[in-house]
């Protein structure tokens, strides 16, 4: 990095007390998502625009088009900002509904125990001890997600983890007296749950969203990678690569750019879930 | 964990797979189209034909006795026919499980060693600028996504430079053990980079909160040498917790390195997964991830067990 980013950086993190990596990790993300929002909108081209001049052979990087394009006279770079929208949309919805449904079943099992509990821990030892990549494979396989659908079906898969998280704090926290007084009180569960003992859980799920981010975009573009995610034209990032693959001896500027991307952001979402997990534990 | 809890946890096995069987089952069954969706638009393929297949694959029966039978194959039998060869699904699974545990016991190998390595040493090291360069390399390796690594190495070392074979696993008609090997450096390389990159991060972690501990300094008193106090003292109990997380990934290998075999046209049961995927295999599909479902939970147990051999006092906890 260069260091004059990096002292201010260091500057920023010391004011607003969040570690320099979690600062670092979300100015990355700021960045895509910003380009993702907004690239599409200045670019010349549209996503699925084909130059019929261009039309056989993926052409190199020129000024007309920066990244080149496709064997189907398409713009790489509007594809990319383009695919950016879907891939961070994928990954941002995926974890956001993991995470919402995890913590819900967490809560639930947590605090009613018994049975309820049972069922839904049982629950969760199927589901981790089905691998899930090929699982979510076969599901995508068979019904040719929407991106809609692809977001159920990401979250289908990482919402476990949070859901344990949850269950092991609601339970834990649950026999606390100030529980016990709210109860005494004849505070509705419900209440109890969401505004007594959620809150003091609320950096434990953050970070496991965090986590759930990454695995979501990860997943997203493993599957559109292998050519069972988002469906053409949609471009993503996965599916870029996939599609760049044949041509990597003939046409490898194709295949960097989405590669690039997604390691970025996955590294970016890292950094943040890292740093606030030490900042958590301090 | 004592001789009857151990039975008990064996015993646990059955429902759990039960429950999975029935996920799976479920997955497959409720989805539109059904298994034989792809011969749908295939004019070729009249409905009388169609009929056919449906019956001789038992898919005309109602569902719970198309799961009994299913389960029963499972049990005593192949596990099933494969619908685009006819082939057993067992016969076809164990094929392909050769060249994947290949590849699965040389990346975990070296994934280990680098792991247990570059964890000791970095923890020793904690904080210093060597300390620091290796947490940056296992983040690194934690979010590359293995099949863009995969297209970067093939695109350096075999397009460009021309050192390594960019896929399969052995050039046909001159395969000799040279060329077997060399064809599996790049899958094997990407494999342990990534699998290696968390398991160096738990070690790390691990052995930082063992250095801190009494005993550490208690053993240094004794006179012991750093070497001895860092292998036998303090990895001996960071190793424990990552044994866990160990053995989850090599169970994860049985049902194939899915990514890593297909970028690399490694002929495994990841490879077998993906051709049975565009093919709509059914019976492959379910038999793969029957298998590597017990894969995991097993795994698990033997994790448990392997904790408490190293770990006393996590006997008959």
């Amino acid at each position: 990095m260069d260091s004059r980013i990096a002292i201010r950086a260091r500057a920023w993190s010391r004011q607003t007390r969040l570690p320099t990596p979690v600062i670092g990790g979300g100015a990355i993300l700021l960045a895509l998502l910003l380009a993702a929002v907004f690239g599409p909108m200045l670019s010349p081209y549209t996503y699925d625009e084909q130059s019929l001049a261009l039309l056989g052979l993926p052409r190199p990087p020129s000024w007309a088009y920066w990244l080149g394009t496709d064997e189907l006279g398409r713009d790489e770079l509007t594809r990319l900002l383009y695919g950016g929208r879907i891939s961070l949309a994928i990954g941002l919805a995926g974890a956001a509904v993991a995470t919402l449904f995890g913590t819900f079943i967490g809560a639930l099992a947590g605090y009613a125990g018994g049975i309820v509990d049972s069922v839904a821990m049982r629950l969760t030892d199927v589901m981790l001890s089905i691998p899930a990549l090929p699982l979510v494979l076969v599901v995508s396989g068979l019904i040719r997600p929407t991106p809609a659908l692809l977001v159920l079906l990401v979250a289908g898969l990482i919402w476990t983890p949070s859901a344990r998280l949850v269950r092991a704090q609601v339970a834990g926290i649950k026999t606390s007296d100030f529980v016990a007084a709210a109860r005494t009180l004849g505070v509705h569960p419900v209440m109890i749950v969401t505004r007594h003992i959620l809150p003091n859980v609320g950096g434990a799920i953050a970070v496991s969203a965090t986590i759930a981010v990454g695995g979501a975009i990860l997943f997203e573009s493993a599957l559109s990678f292998l050519g069972f995610g988002v469906q053409p034209p949609t471009p993503s990032w996965g599916s870029l690569l996939n599609k760049s693959q044949p041509w990597l001896v003939s046409a490898p500027w194709l295949s960097m750019p989405p590669g690039v991307l997604i390691f970025l952001t996955i590294l970016a979402v890292n950094m943040v879930g890292d740093g606030l997990r030490r900042s958590g534990s301090r | 964990m004592s001789g009857r809890g151990l039975i008990a946890r064996l015993l646990g096995i059955i429902p759990l797979l039960l429950g999975i069987s029935l996920v799976l089952f479920a997955v497959v069954h409720l989805a539109p189209g059904g298994p034989l969706d792809v011969y749908a638009d295939n004019p070729s393929v009249t409905p009388k034909a169609l009929a056919r297949i449906a019956k001789a694959y038992g898919l005309d029966l109602p569902w719970p006795e198309q799961y009994g039978l299913w389960l029963r194959s499972m049990l005593t039998g192949d596990w099933g026919y494969s619908i685009r060869t006819g082939r057993p699904v067992l016969q076809e699974i164990v094929e392909r499980l050769g060249p994947t545990l290949e590849l699965g016991a040389v990346a975990m190998t070296i994934a280990f060693i680098a792991a247990v390595a570059l964890g000791v040493f970095a923890a020793f090291e904690e904080g210093r600028r060597i300390d620091r360069v290796i947490v940056a390399v296992t983040l690194g390796g934690l979010s590359i996504p293995v099949f863009w690594l995969g297209l970067v190495l093939q695109y350096v070392l075999s397009v460009r430079l021309g050192w390594l074979p960019s896929a399969g696993l052995e050039t046909i008609g001159g395969s000799s053990f040279a060329d077997r090997a060399a064809h599996l450096v790049m899958p094997a390389a990407v494999l342990a980079f990534s699998t290696g990159a968390g398991w160096t991060r738990y070690l790390r972690a691990g052995m930082i909160t063992a250095l801190r501990q009494d005993y550490i300094r208690t053993a240094y008193a004794k006179g012991l040498s750093t070497r001895t106090v860092l292998l036998r003292h303090a990895l001996r109990n960071a190793i424990v917790p990552a044994i866990s997380i160990i053995a989850l990934d090599l169970a994860g290998l049985v049902s194939g390195a899915v990514i890593t075999e297909a970028v690399f046209a490694w002929p495994g049961v990841g490879s077998l997964f993906v051709e049975s995927m565009d093919g709509r295999d059914y019976p492959v599909l379910m038999g793969v991830l029957m298998m590597g479902s017990l894969a995991v939970i097993l795994a698990n147990i033997i994790a448990d067990l392997a904790q408490a051999a190293l770990d006393p006092r996590l006997r008959n906890g």
